[in-house]
């Protein structure tokens, strides 16, 4: 399935409630400068129909659905403030609320599955700010990193531990009842771009960098990687772990591709290259409530959505 | 000053104050690259290529990006800004000279499509503004930027140099102007990593001079004096405008700093929270849940400490494995220097490959990843392996070694490496076990001994169908990895293998005394470790096959804290005599500290299978029903034994470590209470409580645990280790630091204690200590913390 963005996609989520709904955070030329627009689709007979859009006055870096109520969507924006949406609700009451309080541009938003009124904030104002939807102001921040975060992620089995990637090359995992980062790798030489949890392996974490490799990651043993991914040709810009697979990763990048992984063979892991996109591929998302259903977005204004044994441009 | 500051001179997204951060070289650069405007057209016009006007030379990419961005272009954009005259006069000029012209490069190969943008651009009538935004707000530029961006991208994949294109003044504010060139500078970072960050600069300079953009106008900071700024622009040639250590210190000194400073706002924040549990006790919590057989270090700070350990001590094992060379693991691993960063090395060099001379100046980000790196180097180190033998020495203190830590990790799933690994080194035969499987086996760093034992080992079990099962699996496994380590040579090998060769002591007195086993055992029994050491390996020297002594060689490393040694010299004891129950239990332990569970269920169904009463339970079980099952099925076993005889320690001490295997703590503290009341006197096991209690968050328990192993053994090294752990679990970082002052005292050469006194001293506050501990001050540290 197939639909055009007016803009250059950045992020595509799976809505955890909805099978079949999907959000698109898309910028305007390519997120340098311009507008944003946030939209909501559906999965019908008809293909992928828009059910919803937002516009922004910055361009819009990442989105997040919340795992406490279907219709709302938080948005992360370039002026560094953080949308939240409504789907069902009119125009003119949207965006419900907007956190502006990152300095600089946000780029990644993640919400906490187990305490579901939390969620996080990675901004290129080198810090990560833990927010409760229903506070007016931000929990926490966590500035640490020396460079622009790219990425923060919770971790699916423990409610207070996050991963966090940056363009300081490493990867920090933090925990709410500490002060500080409780681990901090040096996961490449080059910015890492990416991070997610194993579903499955509370202790395994996947990054991906500007050095085109991925890297899977055992936080108990954090001086060495477990394995290394290869295969890209440009950055690794969005890596995931399946939510219906330990080993499986799908890892999107600037080399237009779409893959997917199996961390756990030991040659040939990669499983699937889709290459549909002519434009950087940088949204990606696995359905949970479908299994082997995958969304990607790219800077080529197309946001596809296939089930991981099909070829995207079919159907 | 922070990375963000040297790329754009401010902290802040649009600088309103008209010049933020200190000197931003970054923007310099850029300032300079670009020059000024207008000698930029001159320059431009001089370019090879470039006759009167700059042609689009290399707007590389495929025809459909091209396709894209004239539809782009031709929807169209939202606002409608006023004074845009699209230039449809110059442009045209533009376009019948690039015609034209007889150009030094050769024409694009989509150079007419770039045209038709152009032709569409100048259809595209102005739009209304966007519904719901107030007009003139917003920076964007309609057709004509989209042309310049899409450009700029595709000038990385087509490797040239981005050209830009001449057009005439667009209103973009300063705050677009800034923003445009921070994004676009992040982004080329992305881009054009492995060709220097000199070059993505370029490139972003190069667009904003397209979009007329002077950046030297755009709030940054003072140009570095004393650089030829003619000279960079023509040559482009390799300049060195950050000190690259300077910059790294900056940004290491903005890293420690902040690192090591208390963010007592961030605290009070916190403390706004409302959370559930205190923060004393739930810095154990989560670290806890998934540190399995892992005693006292649970906050994530402390198992991190770990790792850690003067660097001269991984340095000295690895001179140690070296000097070895014994096996295929021990020249891999003289080869494989720095495995650790091997891979990335590798990556490194294939981008260097380039041969560019911008690349040079990559360095600057590679160096500040160092540094960034570099504190966390400092701190971290190859793991120690925490092994101790069941008998003699206590629950590992330490964590997962790197070596077997990897591997171990995936192995405690019970499903994974044991599966993948054999599963594909059986499928494929183990010769073309490369790549993953190869790093796998060859991170096992499997002793040939080990071989022989499987050998051995297998046929002992013959006739029992059942047990046999899964038993083959393993000596398969065992036996392809072997040999798939030899025919990787090892590559990739673990730092102090898992089975490693034992090492011998230089210069030892009692190689000519015949009765140093006895005296082995004397000095042991007064816990005169090092020379008991030195007596007992004077004894296998002479007499290799003596089980006994091997064994105790094993104890003792464990009790001194050498768990490698300790696992090397049980193996040698497990090859002199494959079925001496208490080397299989000693090594089941061990193992299980390690988290190899594989093994660590292997060695102890041996020993319940070999077991004179309880070989029956082993033999009159189910079979496996498959190998992710394997752990609860050798607990199920192990507690059917236990029912049948409530009074056999050893069952119940190894039941004690399954249950710490597979995290059932609970359970674990009961088998090893009703040991202890059947062997109140056993200090290890007095230990082995305490770890388990630790594990499971109960640190205050703990220490009572620990503090009777002391009592029955005072010079027990491992347990003041212990001790000062669970101390700083409870938050006692000033006691903690002087039980590792008195557990190095007895074992100096401990790396791992160093780390852990060294998290306590700056937890404590005691900075004033710090120097000491870097120095490996003992008498310093013992006259600054007594016990």
């Amino acid at each position: 399935m197939l639909f055009r963005t007016p803009f250059n996609g950045y992020a595509v989520k799976f809505s955890p409630f909805e099978e079949g709904r999907i959000a698109v955070a898309t910028s305007q030329n390519f997120g340098i400068i311009g507008n944003g627009r946030q939209h909501v689709l559906q999965m019908g007979p008809q293909g992928l129909v828009e059910v919803a859009a937002f516009d922004t006055k910055d361009g819009l870096y990442d989105c997040c659905w919340s795992e406490e109520n279907e219709n709302i969507l938080v948005s992360a924006c370039g002026d560094g403030s953080i949308k939240v949406w409504d789907v069902q609700a009119p125009a003119q009451a949207n965006p419900l609320r907007s956190f502006q309080e990152h300095q600089r541009e946000v780029y990644a938003i993640n919400w906490n599955v187990t305490r579901r009124n939390l969620f996080l904030s990675a901004s290129w104002d080198d810090s990560i700010k833990l927010w409760d939807i229903n506070a007016p102001q931000s929990l926490a921040t966590f500035k640490e990193h020396t460079y622009c975060v790219y990425a923060a992620v919770w971790n699916p089995a423990h409610a207070d531990v996050f991963v966090s990637a940056s363009g300081d090359c490493s990867v920090k995992v933090w925990d709410l009842r500490q002060q500080r980062s409780t681990l901090s790798i040096a996961a490449h030489n080059y910015e890492v771009l990416c991070t997610d949890w194993c579903k499955y392996n509370d202790c395994v974490i996947a990054t991906g960098s500007v050095d085109k490799s991925i890297k899977i990651w055992d936080v108990r043993s954090p001086t060495r990687e477990v394995t290394t991914l290869l295969g890209h040709t440009y950055a690794v810009r969005r890596v995931l772990f399946s939510p219906h697979a330990e080993s499986i990763v799908a890892s999107c990048s600037y080399d237009m591709t779409v893959r997917l992984w199996d961390v756990a063979a030991p040659e040939d892991a990669l499983l699937r290259l889709w290459d549909h996109h002519t434009e950087f591929a940088v949204g990606l998302d696995f359905s949970t409530l479908t299994e082997g259903l995958l969304a990607s977005a790219g800077w080529d204004e197309t946001v596809h959505v296939w089930n991981q044994n099909t070829d995207p441009r079919a159907a | 000053m922070s990375l963000r500051e040297l790329v754009t001179g401010s902290d802040v997204c649009t600088p309103a104050d008209g010049g933020a951060g200190p000197s931003n070289a970054m923007g310099s650069l850029a300032n300079a690259l670009v020059g000024r405007s207008s000698k930029t057209q001159e320059q431009l016009r001089e370019l090879p290529g470039v006759h009167g006007l700059p042609g689009p030379s290399a707007f590389g990419g495929p025809q459909s990006t091209v396709d894209a961005v004239a539809r782009a272009a031709a929807e169209g954009d939202f606002l409608d800004i006023p004074g845009i005259g699209p230039s449809a006069g110059f442009a045209d000029e533009f376009l019948a000279q690039g015609r034209s012209q007889q150009q030094a490069g050769p024409l694009p190969p989509h150079f007419a499509a770039f045209e038709d943008i152009y032709r569409q651009s100048q259809r595209v009538g102005p739009r209304g503004p966007l519904p719901g935004l107030p007009p003139g707000q917003l920076g964007m530029q309609g057709p004509q930027l989209a042309p310049f961006l899409q450009a700029f991208l595709d000038s990385g994949k087509a490797g040239a140099q981005f050209q830009p294109l001449p057009m005439p003044q667009v209103p973009l504010s300063m705050e677009d102007q800034c923003q445009i060139r921070d994004r676009s500078t992040i982004m080329a970072r992305h881009l054009f990593a492995d060709r220097g960050d000199a070059f993505a600069d370029e490139q972003v300079g190069k667009l904003l001079q397209s979009l007329h953009i002077n950046p030297q106008a755009l709030p940054a900071g003072s140009m570095q004096a004393g650089v030829s700024w003619d000279a960079i622009f023509h040559n482009a040639a390799p300049h060195h405008l950050m000190q690259p250590t300077m910059a790294a210190d900056v940004a290491a000194g903005g890293q420690l700093a902040a690192t090591a400073q208390q963010d007592s706002q961030w605290a009070n924040e916190f403390a706004q929270l409302h959370l559930r549990e205190e923060p004393s006790a739930s810095a154990n919590r989560w670290a806890n849940e998934f540190q399995q057989a892992q005693p006292p270090a649970e906050t994530w700070a402390q198992e991190f400490e770990q790792r850690n350990g003067p660097t001269s001590r991984w340095a000295d094992e690895f001179g140690r494995q070296t000097a070895e060379g014994t096996t295929a693991t021990s020249n891999a691993q003289a080869v494989d220097n720095g495995a650790a960063l091997s891979q990335t090395r590798k990556l490194a060099d294939t981008l260097a490959a380039n041969k560019d001379p911008k690349f040079q100046n990559s360095k600057f980000l590679q160096f500040v990843s160092k540094m960034s790196r570099g504190e966390i180097i400092l701190e971290d180190n190859q793991a120690k392996e925490a092994t101790p033998s069941q008998i003699g020495g206590q629950w590992a203190t330490e964590f997962a070694a790197s070596d077997g830590g990897l591997d171990a990790a995936w192995r405690e799933l019970g499903v994974a490496p044991s599966a993948w690994g054999e599963e594909f080194a059986a499928q494929n035969g183990v010769g073309s076990a490369t790549g993953w499987a190869g790093e796998f086996a060859a991170q096992k760093g499997l002793d040939p001994a080990a071989a022989t034992w499987a050998d051995q080992f297998a046929e002992q079990f013959a006739p029992a169908e059942e047990v046999n099962q899964w038993m083959d699996e393993f000596a398969r496994e065992i036996e392809g990895d072997v040999a798939a380590q030899r025919q990787n040579g090892g590559m990739e090998a673990s730092m102090p293998g898992a089975s490693g060769e034992y090492v011998m002591s230089a210069d030892n007195p009692f190689l000519e005394d015949v009765d140093s086993f006895a005296k082995g055992k004397e000095l042991f029994r007064h816990g005169v470790l090092s020379e008991a050491v030195l007596a007992l390996e004077a004894e296998v020297q002479r007499s290799p096959g003596n089980v006994d002594a091997w064994r105790l060689l094993g104890i003792v490393h464990a009790e001194n804290d050498d768990d490698q040694q300790s696992i090397a010299a049980m193996n040698k004891a497990l090859a002199a005599d494959p079925t001496n129950p208490e080397v299989l239990l000693s090594l089941g332990v061990s193992y299980t500290n390690e988290l190899d569970q594989t093994r660590a269920l292997s060695y102890l169904h041996t020993w319940l299978a070999n077991h004179h009463v309880h070989g029956k339970v082993a033999a009159s079980a189910t079979p496996l029903p498959d190998s992710s099952q394997r752990l609860s099925w050798v607990v199920g076993l192990f507690q059917q034994a236990a029912d049948q005889a409530p009074a056999d320690a050893d069952i119940h001490t190894a039941l004690g470590v399954l249950y710490n295997l597979s995290r059932n703590y609970e359970r674990a503290a009961d088998a090893f209470r009703t040991v202890l009341q059947l062997q109140p006197r056993d200090y290890s096991l007095w230990n082995k409580l305490g770890a388990t209690l630790a594990n499971s968050s109960h640190s205050g328990e703990a220490i009572s645990a620990y503090q009777r192993a002391l009592d029955l053994k005072p010079n027990y090294m491992r347990a003041w280790t212990n001790m000062g752990i669970s101390q700083a679990n409870v938050g006692k970082y000033d006691a903690s630091a002087r039980y590792y002052v008195r557990a190095l005292s007895l074992n100096p050469s401990a790396a791992n204690v160093w780390g852990y006194l060294r998290t306590s001293i700056s937890c404590a506050g005691r900075l004033d200590l710090m120097q000491a501990v870097e120095d490996e001050d003992l008498e310093a540290l013992t006259r600054a913390q007594p016990l």
